[in-house]
């Protein structure tokens, strides 16, 4: 047995310390903040941070859904496409008359059945997850041009517009409240429930959890259907806020729920990290964004900085787990 | 002179030290054995002399030289050479190309790999080592993991070696294949090559070690000459006391039939048939490859069985998967504790659960206070030597981890145990403890199907055992009949 003394820490396993935990991402989420906050004046201003919120809602709705996928070990980037397929859904039922009570859960309905596809495609036809959910990235994609020609729907209904724009009294955004419960369920499901264990348990070691009684292609399919019911939500928010079914709604933000789920210590291999991580990375990407446009950055260059931001998560995700460090 | 000494060697990792102040040496031509539990150091301080890890303090002169901070490559082109226990081969290219690969003989201004070159160099290499059937030009992946354990000695001939270090190479060999390899270690020894010997099998220490070193929790215990000791005194410098009977006695009243499987078979397997019953151990022998986890796979259901009969507690059992094989209450703890027994980025308590959430879920929410009972009383009763019960369980022991697959079968409360290789890789203490451990479950009248290679273990545990050749049982020898002749004959084939 190892003698247990207290830590004798290299300067980079104190890195590694610092990183793994929720404290570093806080700190750089609060960080910038502050230097925002000194930067402009309008930053700190309750019109800002709502306005922050309910632009982080839709991403961060999303990402909570990836969690589940990438606990499992898994994987989707067909998220922001399918969110686009379901406001385009949303839109033609609209235009068709139909009721907007019956539209909501029609859509969630649609994006669950996108998330059986996705993992059928995974567990039957044995595609890699990454590859599986890319090749579905384009062909919903596609189908959100073919369904409409490529043209926009636009919708004038009090009930959707209160769920991407309106205010519970008068200044919190609604779909920043729905943001909250997706999180405290999915945290909750984590935490207290057989399915969050089992999911830790799949990302781990999946042939392990398999022959430790768990069925694994179950689990594929409840993350993948989570991931696309959470998708549907943050189509049908992003649709109202836009006020139009488009097309294009969310081309080109595919792999934004990526970084902010990696930057909140979830691994690419799974089977650790916290869904309160994957808020604070979202947080920190949509602060980064909105103070950006706040101090007047060029959006061309704001491409940039998504780029190099995720290419910084994933970077901190390895330095976590150790890889950097010499065998 | 001594080619190799390692003094005052320390090294630390977060919250353990591995190393402290051990010492080594080691002379031209001396084969010796280096002996430790799990977690005694032996591994750490291996890494350390062949680069992969760094020292914290201490030095290491090589032919009376100091040398520090080398890389593993450095190592090598010094004549260290390590032959791991997990082994480092490319699976998809050919044998020639592993055994030269980060030197192939190249030819022309293109550097165009000198494939007549290799051919042949690989073909003297590889008969130096006894594999002379072996094509040289063959995918290794076709090789068995015994000739893949000779293709890495080979390699460390392709260097100019004089330390070679081995980390239990025979724990995939049979005897046969063992007694080739300790010819060419003696051979390799009367060419002046000094071996360090890592081994938990004390009989092949007597057979070829001069001398043997005990490490004990990151520490020098002993060195001493082979010639003047005995096995008792080994194992007692390893676990820091004696151990009086390896294999406690049981006696259990046999009861009725728990298990039975008339007629299994799959692609490999032809007409498998045998029973077990409660408080009965009936052990499963055979080499590599001849089909005994496939049986252990067919009866919990993760692999597709073709016909079979199989019968539990009375009723008729159809295996689908791992876990209607826990609802019939079976129970599997398989070889692989890595790959297939453990999560090993999880804690020790969730591993221990994984497999029975149910015993603490009501209205869907899980007790974790209940949960946590539960972990700690497995802890408890088996001894898993573990700083707390969330403790990620990779930090363990090789015992201890072996432990907690153990305790998450057992915490689903089976009636049939089927238990894969239960002491591969792990040290004396924990062996005597998991043998304990199956006589206690005999006792609450469980029935144990035990997969074993090891012959005194499989020898001394079973009630009876059936002895596999080639998806065949082509014996059942009972207690009181079976000598270690009689098992080995079965496995290889040879019927009476």
């Amino acid at each position: 047995m190892e003698k247990r003394l207290e830590r004798k820490n290299s300067p980079l396993g104190a890195v590694q310390t610092f990183l793994r935990g929720d404290v570093s991402t806080l700190f750089a989420l609060f960080g910038m903040i502050a230097l925002f906050g000194i930067l402009s004046p309008y930053f700190l201003t309750v019109k800002n941070i709502m306005s922050i919120g309910s632009y982080a809602s839709i991403q961060g709705i999303m990402a909570a859904g990836l969690t589940c996928c990438m606990l499992l070990g898994g994987m989707d980037v067909s998220q922001f496409s399918l969110a686009g397929l379901c406001g385009m859904f949303m839109g033609l039922m609209y235009e068709a008359g139909m009721n907007e009570w019956l539209i909501i859960p029609l859509t969630l309905i649609i994006g669950i059945l996108a998330g059986c596809i996705n993992a059928t495609i995974v567990e039957k036809l044995k595609i890699s997850v990454m590859i599986a959910t890319m090749g579905m990235q384009f062909v919903i994609r596609g189908f959100c041009y073919i369904i409409t020609g490529g043209a926009y729907v636009y919708i004038k209904s009090d009930m959707f517009n209160f769920i991407g724009s309106g205010k519970l009294f008068g200044v919190f955004p609604f779909c920043l409240l729905v943001m909250i419960i997706v999180y405290i369920v999915i945290w909750y499901a984590l935490k207290y429930t057989k399915f969050g264990r089992n999911l830790y348990a799949c990302g781990g070691n999946l042939r392990a959890a398999s022959l430790a009684g768990i069925n694994t292609t179950a689990m594929r399919y409840k993350a993948h259907m989570i991931s696309s019911f959470c998708a549907a939500i943050g189509g049908i928010i992003m649709t109202s806020q836009q006020t139009a079914a488009m097309c294009n709604a969310g081309e080109g933000n595919d792999m934004d729920c990526i970084a902010a789920v990696i930057l909140g210590g979830l691994g690419l291999a799974g089977g650790k990290g916290k869904v309160t991580g994957t808020l604070i990375g979202v947080l920190i990407i949509c602060v980064l964004f909105n103070g950006m446009t706040m101090l007047n950055v060029q959006v061309y260059w704001q491409k940039v900085l998504k780029g190099v931001v995720l290419l910084l998560a994933v970077f901190i995700d390895s330095l976590r787990s150790g890889l950097l460090k010499k065998a | 002179m001594n080619i190799l000494e390692m003094r005052k060697i320390y090294k630390a990792f977060p919250g353990v030290v591995a190393l402290d102040h051990v010492d080594l040496e080691l002379k031209k031509g001396e084969v010796m054995a280096l002996l430790g539990e799990n977690g005694a150091g032996k591994s750490t301080l291996i890494k350390i002399l062949s680069g992969a890890y760094q020292a914290d303090e201490g030095t290491i002169l090589l032919e009376g030289k100091e040398f520090a901070g080398y890389t593993t490559q450095e190592a090598i082109d010094m004549g260290i050479s390590v032959v791991y226990q997990e082994l480092n081969n490319v699976n998809n290219i050919s044998v020639a190309e592993n055994l030269f690969l980060n030197n192939l003989p190249v030819k022309g201004p293109w550097k165009k790999v000198d494939y007549k070159r290799l051919y042949q160099e690989a073909g003297e290499l590889l008969e130096k080592v006894g594999l002379e059937d072996v094509d040289p030009g063959a995918d290794l992946k076709k090789l068995s993991v015994a000739q893949k354990q000779l293709i890495e000695i080979a390699k460390a001939f392709s260097k100019k070696v004089k330390i070679l270090v081995m980390d239990e190479p025979t724990s995939a060999l049979n005897d046969a294949e063992t007694e080739k390899l300790f010819q060419l270690i003696l051979k390799m020894r009367d060419q002046g090559v000094s071996i360090i010997y890592i081994s938990h099998r004390m009989n092949e220490v007597f057979r070829i070690a001069d001398t043997a070193m005990v490490m004990r929790d990151g520490q020098y215990i002993a060195k001493v000459r082979v010639a003047d000791t005995n096995t008792d005194q080994l194992v007692a410098y390893m676990v820091g006391r004696e151990i009086t009977d390896m294999y406690p006695a049981r006696s259990v009243e046999i009861g009725e039939e728990v298990f039975a499987v008339e007629n299994l078979s799959t692609d490999w397997l032809k007409n498998i048939s045998f029973s077990i019953r409660a408080g009965e151990v009936v052990g499963l022998f055979g080499l590599m490859g001849a089909g005994r986890t496939e049986i252990a796979s067919c009866i919990v259901g993760s692999k597709t069985v073709q016909s079979s009969r199989m019968r539990m507690a009375g009723k008729p059992y159809v295996p689908s998967s791992p876990g209607n094989a826990l609802k019939n209450k079976i129970a599997y703890v398989p070889a692989e504790r890595k790959e297939d027994g453990l999560i090993l980025v999880s804690s020790v308590k969730d591993n221990i659960t994984i497999s029975n959430l149910d015993a603490f879920i009501s209205h869907g929410k899980m007790n974790l206070k209940k949960e946590e009972e539960i972990a700690k009383e497995w802890i408890r009763k088996l001894r898993i030597k573990t700083p707390k019960s969330s403790t990620v369980v990779e930090s363990l022991s090789g015992g201890n981890q072996q432990k907690v697959v153990v305790a998450k079968a057992l915490n689903t409360e089976p009636e049939l145990v089927i238990l894969n290789e239960p002491t591969r890789g792990i040290d004396v203490g924990a062996k005597v403890e998991i043998y304990t451990l199956i006589n206690e479950l005999c006792a609450q009248g469980k029935a144990i199907l035990m997969i074993s290679s090891e012959l005194p273990e499989i020898l001394s545990m079973s009630d009876r055992i059936y002895v596999v050749c080639e998806g065949r049982i082509t014996g059942e020898v009972a207690r009181g009949e079976f000598t270690q002749e009689h098992l080995v004959k079965y496995a290889i084939g040879e019927t009476d």
